[in-house]
């Protein structure tokens, strides 16, 4: 009976709208059929992949090996092995940038000639036929690489070499290459400081260039080229410590130089046995490294990943997300039909990161720290108790 | 004598560095232009009173009414509606009974007051050109409850830009619209590809100029104000999926059915191999559209739905990127060619050819307009408000014989104009932020820009 009741109740409500007709209820926020609601509800309900999803659309990946010379051919191995890795697991050519300082493969002391190998046993080809080099030779250098990283380009430069990310592209950066303390190399003639790449990756973060970097780094006391980095959800993974040295792995006989260094080959071990929809995360990765085998201490610096490293997953970095949508309908030009706006289910497959979770979407705005200019040595009281030397030594000396 | 020599040397040393420690100091300045700061800051505050003048005609079909007082009545309620937030309304009477030319931001409202249908109520139709009629059972005397049912109507085609202005303006929430919208551009490059995997066993070729003309030419003429398309078109062979489909022993007669389930889907695409193209060199972004034609060995290939039904399209879409439709080749015998080959006659099987002419590509294509209109962004117009305000009434929409409506095409480039204001203002902000921040660099002069 209760349920009755109920239902005249609501009956009759309905006909009185109804029997209201033509008074208007200014209504504020009514909106029409919202498929994007409807689209949540369904992703919620299934879309749990990894807890604290990530937010990005798309990948990215900037690989840059900043050596010249043909003794330094492990560098362009390394920075060739995190290219076909990357590719392996799903970025596309035009997403990544590929930064190579000198050509080993057809270098005239190659035995083996158009090919670069990262190991003696010589089972991969890393150079193969499909390979696009975006910036090559004399093109690397410290400007261009900030230009790439900052989009600031002049109006000539095609889109190949440029880095078009928006603000939910996750970037993984890779340098390696001949450094030292706050300094990497760049061809034996210049060098980029730390500060340089956190003022590019501070830009970066100013133009929403970018929802989350991975920079990794392979050069001697890498993790102080890292030091100064001071924009938000940065994680940077480096070979070695301040005042430690990292160490190439093995020689080839034949190729007459190390063919990969040690912490690279470190990563690639793990890599190497993933496939596209693993679900390993980094600090599974960063778990692999082994001081005693790389001969140095991988440096990690999480404070600026307020994710947390057991949330990311490999794939967040190294692979390229694809979300698809099936298509359900079809929209017939030739005949005029009547065609109702239709509440076409939004169904969205692959890993979406959670979008919807408003939660996570206020990650905190970090203040930009405030680079003080350096106080210059020659300043103005300075001068004036120079001057007064000088005087006071004159009229000693006239004395 | 050395006194006085004392003192000249002491103050010639004394008026040279007064002299020149000034001159020292300006020319070691980092040199910064003055850049007009406050302008910048206060876009933002006045980016929240953008508004947008939309005119409405109102024309009683019948010629029975007062559409003067109608529209004035009306323009009061709507702009009362909208309280000056993002529309603003001005209504007049359109007397003549000739068709006026449809302009971008001009709609026509046209009454037909003392009509019912069937069930007793009215009907609202909303036709393709600007033009929204109104089929009412109320008298044409009474003006009060014609206004409030045009109120409505008119109220309820905007009201759900009005929520996305606010969406826009506010914070920036991403939702699956904004994921799957690509970002604005004013030139593309549009990439029609056809997928053959396995050209030994068939050839397929398909006549895609005479397909772009008879279906995508009247899309892509309809948005030239907004976008300027490049269109492309190229064929690939030997392109093998990564994944392997699922069989199925569906079919009537037992016959092997090949399907990829959604989980498949995000890995169809084979990056490290397939190269979709586009111009390297151009910076307009790339749309690329697929027709997929299966192997012998994995034909038929159908996609499967979340409800375990195959899709009738067998097409999906990824966002941002482009929409791929998968076309299963039919059986088709090898041919056969015979050709002399010195003495002897040399007799082999040659893959038989398939051509896909404009009107077999008469389903991909209509797939792809759907697809194309989901990537740029056009958001359906509809009267989803006014069907709760007027319940009984029927509504009928007329579907465009180009794939997109001038209703469409409106909320298109006002949606795009508003993206555009909020991502200029917040780059120019972001700019003022990134150089307030960097104290010691060099701003050179800047002239040349503020004159530009």
């Amino acid at each position: 009976m209760n349920f009755l009741n109920w239902l005249v109740l609501v009956l009759g409500a309905a006909s009185a709208t109804n029997a209201a007709g033509g008074a208007i209820r200014v209504v504020e926020d009514m909106r029409g059929l919202d498929r994007a609601a409807l689209a949540a509800d369904f992703l919620s309900a299934g879309a749990g992949s990894s807890g604290g999803g990530s937010g990005h659309t798309n990948n990215w990946a900037v690989l840059v090996c900043t050596s010249r010379f043909w003794f330094n051919y492990r560098h362009i191995a390394n920075t060739l092995s995190m290219y076909r890795t990357v590719k392996r697991l799903g970025i596309p050519d035009s997403n990544i940038i590929l930064m190579l300082a000198d050509d080993v493969a057809c270098n005239p002391r190659n035995h083996f000639p158009a090919t670069v190998y990262n190991n003696a046993g010589r089972y991969l080809d890393l150079y193969g036929s499909n390979i696009e080099v975006d910036y090559r030779g004399y093109e690397v250098t410290v400007e261009n690489f900030i230009r790439v990283l900052t989009g600031r380009h002049e109006e000539h430069v095609p889109r190949s070499k440029r880095l078009l990310t928006d603000d939910r592209s996750n970037i993984l950066i890779f340098m390696t290459g001949h450094g030292g303390k706050e300094f990497l190399k760049f061809q034996d003639a210049e060098e980029i400081g730390s500060h340089d790449i956190a003022d590019a990756i501070a830009q970066m973060f100013e133009k929403k260039r970018y929802n989350e970097i991975f920079f990794m780094i392979d050069t001697c006391q890498a993790a102080s080229l890292y030091k100064q980095i001071y924009s938000p959800n940065v994680l940077a993974a480096a070979s070695s410590l301040t005042g430690q040295s990292s160490y190439s792995h093995h020689h080839d006989m034949e190729i007459g130089t190390a063919v990969i260094d040690r912490w690279t080959y470190s990563n690639l071990e793990t890599l190497e046995k993933l496939e596209r929809q693993d679900k390993n995360t980094l600090a599974n990765l960063f778990k692999t490294y082994d001081s005693s085998v790389i001969l140095s201490d991988p440096g990690i610096r999480t404070d600026l990943f307020p994710r947390g490293i057991e949330n990311a997953l490999v794939t967040d970095f190294f692979g390229g997300v694809q979300t698809t949508e099936l298509t359900l309908e079809m929209y017939k030009t030739s005949e005029k039909q009547k065609v109702l706006p239709a509440d076409v289910k939004v169904e969205f497959d692959g890993r979406l990161s959670s979008a919807q979770k408003d939660t996570l979407l206020e990650k905190p705005r970090y203040k930009l720290k405030v680079v003080l200019p350096q106080t210059y040595l020659i300043n103005v009281p300075f001068v004036l108790c120079f001057g007064l030397l000088l005087t006071g030594v004159v009229v000693a000396g006239s004395v | 004598m050395s006194s006085l020599i004392r003192i000249q040397t002491v103050s010639i040393l004394l008026i040279l560095v007064a002299l020149f420690v000034p001159v020292w100091w300006s020319t070691t300045q980092v040199h910064r232009a003055v850049l007009p700061t406050d302008q910048i800051r206060a876009l933002a505050a006045a980016e929240a009173k953008n508004v947008f003048h939309t005119r409405v005609a109102v024309r009683f079909v019948s010629g029975k009414g007062q559409p003067k007082a109608v529209a004035e009545s009306l323009q009061t309620h709507l702009n009362n509606l909208f309280g000056g937030a993002s529309f603003h309304f001005a209504v007049r009477a359109d007397a003549s009974t000739e068709e006026t030319q449809s302009t971008s931001g001009l709609y026509q409202l046209r009454i037909d007051c003392g009509v019912k249908n069937i069930q007793g109520e009215g009907s609202v139709k909303l036709f393709e050109d600007r033009v929204v009629s109104l089929q009412t059972p109320v008298e044409c005397a009474d003006t009060e409850s014609i206004v409030a049912q045009a109120v409505a109507v008119v109220g309820g085609l905007f009201l759900d830009e009005r929520a996305d202005f606010a969406r826009i303006s506010g914070s920036s929430s991403h939702n699956n619209d904004d994921i799957r919208k690509v970002k604005f551009a004013p030139e593309y490059q549009l990439i029609f590809n056809l997928m053959n995997a396995d050209p030994v066993n068939l050839l397929v070729s398909w006549d895609i100029q005479a397909a772009i003309k008879d279906y995508f030419q009247n899309f892509v003429d309809a948005v030239e104000k907004l976008y300027d398309f490049k269109i492309k078109s190229q064929t690939k062979y030997f392109t093998s999926l990564p994944i392997d489909p699922e069989v199925i022993n569906a079919g009537k007669d037992g016959e092997m059915v090949y399907c990829l389930r959604p989980h498949h889907l995000p890995h169809f695409i084979n990056s490290a191999e397939w190269s979709f193209g586009g111009s390297v060199v151009s910076t307009a972004p790339p749309l690329n559209f697929v027709v997929y034609v299966p192997p012998h060995a994995q034909s038929p290939l159908y996609i499967m739905g979340h409800d375990h039904g195959f899709l009738k399209t067998n097409s999906f879409l990824i966002p941002q990127w482009g929409g791929i439709s998968i076309v299963n080749p039919p059986k088709m015998a090898p041919a056969v060619a015979i050709h002399e080959n010195g003495t002897t006659l040399a007799i082999r099987n040659v893959p038989p050819k398939w051509t896909l002419s404009s009107s077999d590509l008469s389903d991909p294509m209509h797939i792809f307009i759907y697809q194309m209109r989901e990537i740029l962004g056009v958001k359906t117009v509809g009267l989803g408000s006014t069907e709760q305000l007027l319940p009984g009434f029927q509504f009928n929409y007329e579907s465009s014989s180009v794939g997109i409506t001038k209703w469409e095409l409106d909320r298109l480039a006002r949606l795009t104009t508003i993206q555009n204001i909020r991502n200029a203002v917040n780059t120019l902000n972001s700019l003022i932020t990134l150089i307030e921040s960097m104290e010691d660099m060099i701003l050179g002069s800047t002239e040349h820009l503020l004159s530009s």
